[in-house]
Formats: structure tokens, sequence, C-alpha cells
């Protein structure tokens, strides 16, 4: 008699519940994303490294070009100066820019690498007077700063200031 | 009775075909990603070994560049550099020079400069601290070939600057000796790997370009 009679199984057995599902889910994808998230992390980590690596190389490189020159325009004029290969002093790069993808070395060469993708360079120079020089004469000190930035935004920036001793 | 709860104790087939399906799917699923992401890490792993060393060596060659006074001789994939007067006589001597060059077999950017040790007779110094004039260090051959004579075996220290260089490219802003810019290009990594170029500048710091013309002629 017993076998055609089955205890009705209680109703809470009967299967998960969609809460629970969903529950599980959720918990699920927490745990996922919970132990994916350093990998991710510490790849954009590596990668962010490099690109400053290249964006400090980069910067440096246009400041010993800058450098190169002598502090005000040998010749006098700017007249027949109609790009950077002409330049011949610092006032020269004022403004200087190198939109993405158009990063060149001195010889023109262009910055073709991976890591170069989205950089860009800008260069201030602007004259700067230490307390007691008077102002309304030439500066004998002049700051040059060349910014590296990634998809417009600051990466590394080198900033040195120039004395006029030279020619 | 016993018969029914036996069937509802153990798993059906259905059941543990159904579970063992869902495992090897989660199985598979999880063991791609790990899979994937072990790649990856390999990858930026790769990547920023590479940018690291290619600055190491460039800042390493960047530093013989600033301290040197004259660039004697620029080639695609090289360039000698007279490191100054070290002696005050007024003339280049073999043991001034500096030689960075790439070699392929080896994938290193090398230093190669003559260093006589201390313990020498100032006669045998004399003897073997040559002096030469630009033109007889303006290539990179002429330089290699004195270094590589028999004399100075033992002397030549030859150290690396930079490893697992694939190519080496130098520029100048004028042709040397009156350079005061140079250009450099290193590329890093592996053959058909990853590989990385990255460009910097050196300046010399305080060249002797105004003065090339006492050093062109041997007579003085």
């Amino acid at each position: 008699m017993a076998t055609e009679m089955p205890t009705p199984t209680p109703p809470f057995r009967r299967g998960i519940t969609l809460m629970e599902t969903l529950l599980a889910a959720v918990v699920l994808s927490m745990t996922v994303g919970a132990v994916l998230m350093p990998f991710t992390a510490g790849a954009r980590c590596a990668e962010h490294d490099a690109r400053v690596s290249v964006a400090v190389s980069l910067a440096q490189d246009l400041m010993e070009e800058i450098l190169a020159k002598p502090f005000s325009d040998p010749g006098g004029g700017e007249k027949h100066e109609t790009g950077r290969g002409d330049w011949d002093d610092l006032n020269d790069y004022d403004g200087y820019e190198e939109p993405a993808g158009t990063i060149a070395s001195f010889d023109g060469t262009l910055a073709a690498d991976p890591t170069a993708v989205n950089l860009s360079r800008h260069v201030t120079v602007e004259d700067v007077y230490v307390s007691g020089q008077d102002t309304r004469q030439a500066a004998t000190f002049r700051r040059v700063t060349v910014e590296v930035c990634y998809h417009g935004q600051a990466l590394t920036s080198l900033c040195r200031l120039v004395y006029a001793n030279g020619p | 009775m016993s018969r029914r709860s036996e069937s509802t104790a153990a798993f059906t087939l259905m059941e543990l075909m159904l579970a063992l399906s869902i495992t090897s799917v989660i199985g598979l699923t999880v063991g791609s990603v790990a899979v994937a992401l072990s790649h990856a890490q390999s990858h930026t792993d790769q990547l920023s070994e590479s940018v690291q060393s290619g600055r190491g060596g460039l800042l390493a060659i960047e530093s013989h560049v600033r301290k040197a006074k004259l660039v004697t001789a620029v080639e695609t994939n090289g360039l000698v550099l007279w490191l100054g007067d070290a002696n005050a006589d007024g003339k280049i001597n073999v043991d001034e020079l500096a030689m960075i060059s790439h070699d392929g077999d080896s994938r290193e950017v090398r230093l190669s400069k003559l260093s006589f040790p201390k313990t020498l007779s100032p006669t045998m110094l004399e003897m073997l601290n040559v002096s030469r004039t630009l033109s007889a260090v303006d290539t990179i051959s002429d330089v290699s070939s004195e270094l590589d004579r028999g004399i100075y075996v033992g002397y030549v220290a030859v150290s690396p600057l930079a490893i697992n260089v694939a190519r080496f490219e130098v520029v100048t802003d004028a042709a040397p000796p009156l350079s005061r810019l140079v250009g450099l290009r290193i590329t890093v990594g592996t053959e058909g790997g990853r590989q990385v170029s990255l460009v910097s500048s050196a300046r010399l710091r305080d060249d002797e370009t105004a003065n090339v013309s006492s050093y062109t002629d041997g007579s003085n």
C-alpha cells in the first residue's frame, strides 16, 4: 500500500527558485570578476609603465634637441626659418606641437613603434626672471618644458631652466 | 517502497551526464580563460622587459655620448667618440677613443675601449698610446682595425651596453666631427617575438667642435 502512496515532497524541495538561481549567478559573476581583476589590472599597469618609459624617452629626445640650440638667435632674425629643420634658437620651439602619430626625431624619422601610438608632444619656452632682475630687459633665463600626452592626457613632463651663457 | 526510495536516493544516468557536461563546460571555460590570461601576462611581461632593457641600454649609451668631446665617426650602426684629452697633450690618443657598435651575432651594443694598466712603464705607455688625427679615426673600420692590432691584445676592454638588440641606428645633426647632437634608435626584442623600438637623443655636454681644426692636422 505504501508503495502506491509516495510521501509528497515538501514544496521547497521541488527545485531551485528563480531568486536562488539569480543569487547564484550574481555570486558566481562576482567571484569570477574578483579573480580576473588582479590580472587585468596587472596587465594594464605593465602597459602603462611601458608607455611612460617610452614617453620619458621621447620627451628627453626633444629636450636634448632643443638644448643643443643656442639661447638666442645667432642669425639675428627668424625670417628664413620655415620649420623645425631651420630652427636655431630656444624660442623657435615655443608652442611646437606634434600631434599623435607625427612624433619624429630631429632627422625626420617618425617614431613608428606601437607603444608610441596616440602619444603627442608639446613644447613651451618661456622667459623667466629671477627676483632682482629687471623685467624690462631681455631675459637671461628661459624655461623649456616638453610635455608628452597620451590621448591628450599628460603622461610626463620635462622642465629645464637654461641660462644665457651660450653664444 | 524499498525500490522507490532506492531510485530517488541515487543519481539517474541523465542527471549524471547533465552534471558531467555542465562541469566540463565550466572547466573548459575556466581553462581557456586561464590560458588566455597567462598568454596576456607573458605578452605584457615581454613588452615591459623589452622596453626596460631598451631604455637601460639607451641610457648607458647616452651617458657615454654626453661625456664625449667629439664624435669622430658615425655609421648607421655605430659611432666613435673622443672622450677628451685625458693626458693633456692636445692630441687624440688611442686610449681616449671609445667605439660603440652593434654586433649582430651576439645582438649586443658594445663599448670597445683601450685601457692601459697604471703599472705600465712610461716609455711603454708612450709607445703604445699613439696619437691619431681625426681623419685616421673617421670610420668605424679604421678604429676597429686599430683596436685589433696585435700590440693591443689584452688592453682592449669590451663591455656590453645593451643586450638583445635587433637593430641599432645612429644619426647626427651634422657630419662628424662637427656633430653635437646624436640621435639613437634601438630595437629590442627577439626575432619573431615582440620587438620594441625606442628613440632618444643625447647632446655632447661640453663639446670641442669649435677646436676641430687643431685635431685634424697630425703635425702639431
